[in-house]
């Protein structure tokens, strides 16, 4: 076996049964890759035009060999929840690669997520996926029809959309400042693996 | 830890990084159970407003850890395995959830696991189609042509869970089913 499918398959052992994960779907798409759905929401889908239950979190965990080193590179991905798409439709979601990232780095990462996306404050991340508007009219728990047009909808959400955009930009600081860190450090190899 | 958690924990660790499973989707909840799912399907969703489509396993195995068996003092565990009717089977029904069938099995080995999953994959192939059908049923088609499929489901439905049934009565009559259980 390769030793980057090796080192991969260190990882998703420890992942698997680590609590810090629990009931996130967990799967290996090919030797290299793996995926981790952290959180999901009902969102529009412009592709099917209907409303999905669809990840909004996702890892991607792969390793490689970069200048004879094994290197792990983590890809974060955050979808903007869809009443705010219209406001920035080129920012749906934001996508970065991270490498030097360690076992301890990403486990960090999960429970900090999971605190932000299920904290019982009115505006977890969750709930933000969840603001009624004119797509998912109905399908909201505080249903109310929305009348106006989208410029009423974001004034009324202003502080909704800023409180997303703080919450994103801590989780893609975290993956960033620990990368630079790591990158630092002699025994990254050895860590990457073990924690 | 617990030696029920334990042996699931390897039974999970063996199987997310075994080529057959790649793209099952494993996770595993706070009690100690497991759920694995597998061919993503299309499935409608009555809703207060409207009709909502999700892509939603057709295809779940939850794995449970009971406690020792007070009797004879070995661990028992249960495999459940749950098949979704393709959305055209089910007619005039709100309740999608109805007609998807599940049924549990005891003593079932990782090996028999990893058999039912390449079995699965050969046989689902075959009926995949059948979920993305048109709903409901085009009415051009002739009864026969519906029934024909209807029949083609049920043999890969009784395939499948005659699999995990025939499995269960061999493996009830082996003697080191402990061993089994945890090493496969």
């Amino acid at each position: 076996m390769k030793p980057q499918v090796s080192a991969l398959n260190d990882w998703l052992k420890t992942i698997i049964v680590h609590k810090s994960f629990n009931y996130m779907p967990i799967y290996k798409c090919n030797p290299h890759y793996a995926n981790i759905h952290l959180g999901t929401a009902q969102q529009y889908s412009y592709v099917s035009k209907h409303y999905e239950n669809t990840s909004i979190a996702n890892i991607v965990l792969a390793i490689e060999e970069i200048n004879g080193k094994l290197t792990n590179i983590v890809r974060f991905s955050l979808t903007m929840p869809t009443g705010f798409v219209e406001y920035n439709a080129g920012d749906k979601c934001r996508c970065e690669d991270f490498t030097n990232i360690t076992l301890k780095n990403l486990i960090d990462f999960v429970d900090l997520f999971m605190k932000m996306y299920r904290n019982t404050d009115r505006d977890s991340l969750y709930s933000l996926y969840n603001i009624p508007n004119h797509n998912n009219m109905g399908f909201a728990q505080d249903y109310k029809p929305f009348k106006g047009g989208f410029e009423k909808y974001f004034k009324d959400h202003q502080k909704e959309y800023d409180k997303f955009l703080e919450y994103r930009e801590i989780l893609f600081s975290y993956f960033e400042k620990n990368s630079k860190i790591n990158s630092k450090r002699k025994s990254i190899n050895n860590d990457f693996v073990k924690g | 830890m617990k030696p029920t958690t334990d042996a699931l924990n390897k039974w999970l660790q063996t199987m997310l990084i075994n080529p057959l499973f790649a793209h099952a989707r494993f996770s595993k909840s706070n009690s100690g159970d497991a759920h694995i799912e597998w061919e993503f399907i299309p499935r409608t969703v009555k809703k207060s407003t409207g009709y909502n489509t999700s892509m939603v396993p057709a295809l779940i195995i939850n794995i449970f850890n009971l406690k020792k068996n007070a009797k004879d003092d070995k661990f028992v565990h249960k495999v459940l395995l749950t098949i979704k009717t393709p959305d055209m089977f089910i007619a005039n029904t709100d309740n999608y959830d109805r007609d998807d069938e599940y049924y549990s099995y005891f003593n079932i080995h990782l090996k028999d696991l990893v058999r039912f999953k390449e079995l699965c994959d050969e046989q689902f192939d075959k009926i995949r189609h059948l979920y993305f059908k048109d709903v409901p049923y085009e009415p051009a088609k002739s009864k026969e042509v519906y029934c024909k499929e209807y029949r083609e489901f049920l043999m890969f439905k009784e395939s499948m869970f005659g699999f995990f049934y025939n499995c269960e009565k061999i493996n009830a009559k082996l003697k080191d089913l402990k061993k089994d259980f945890v090493k496969g």
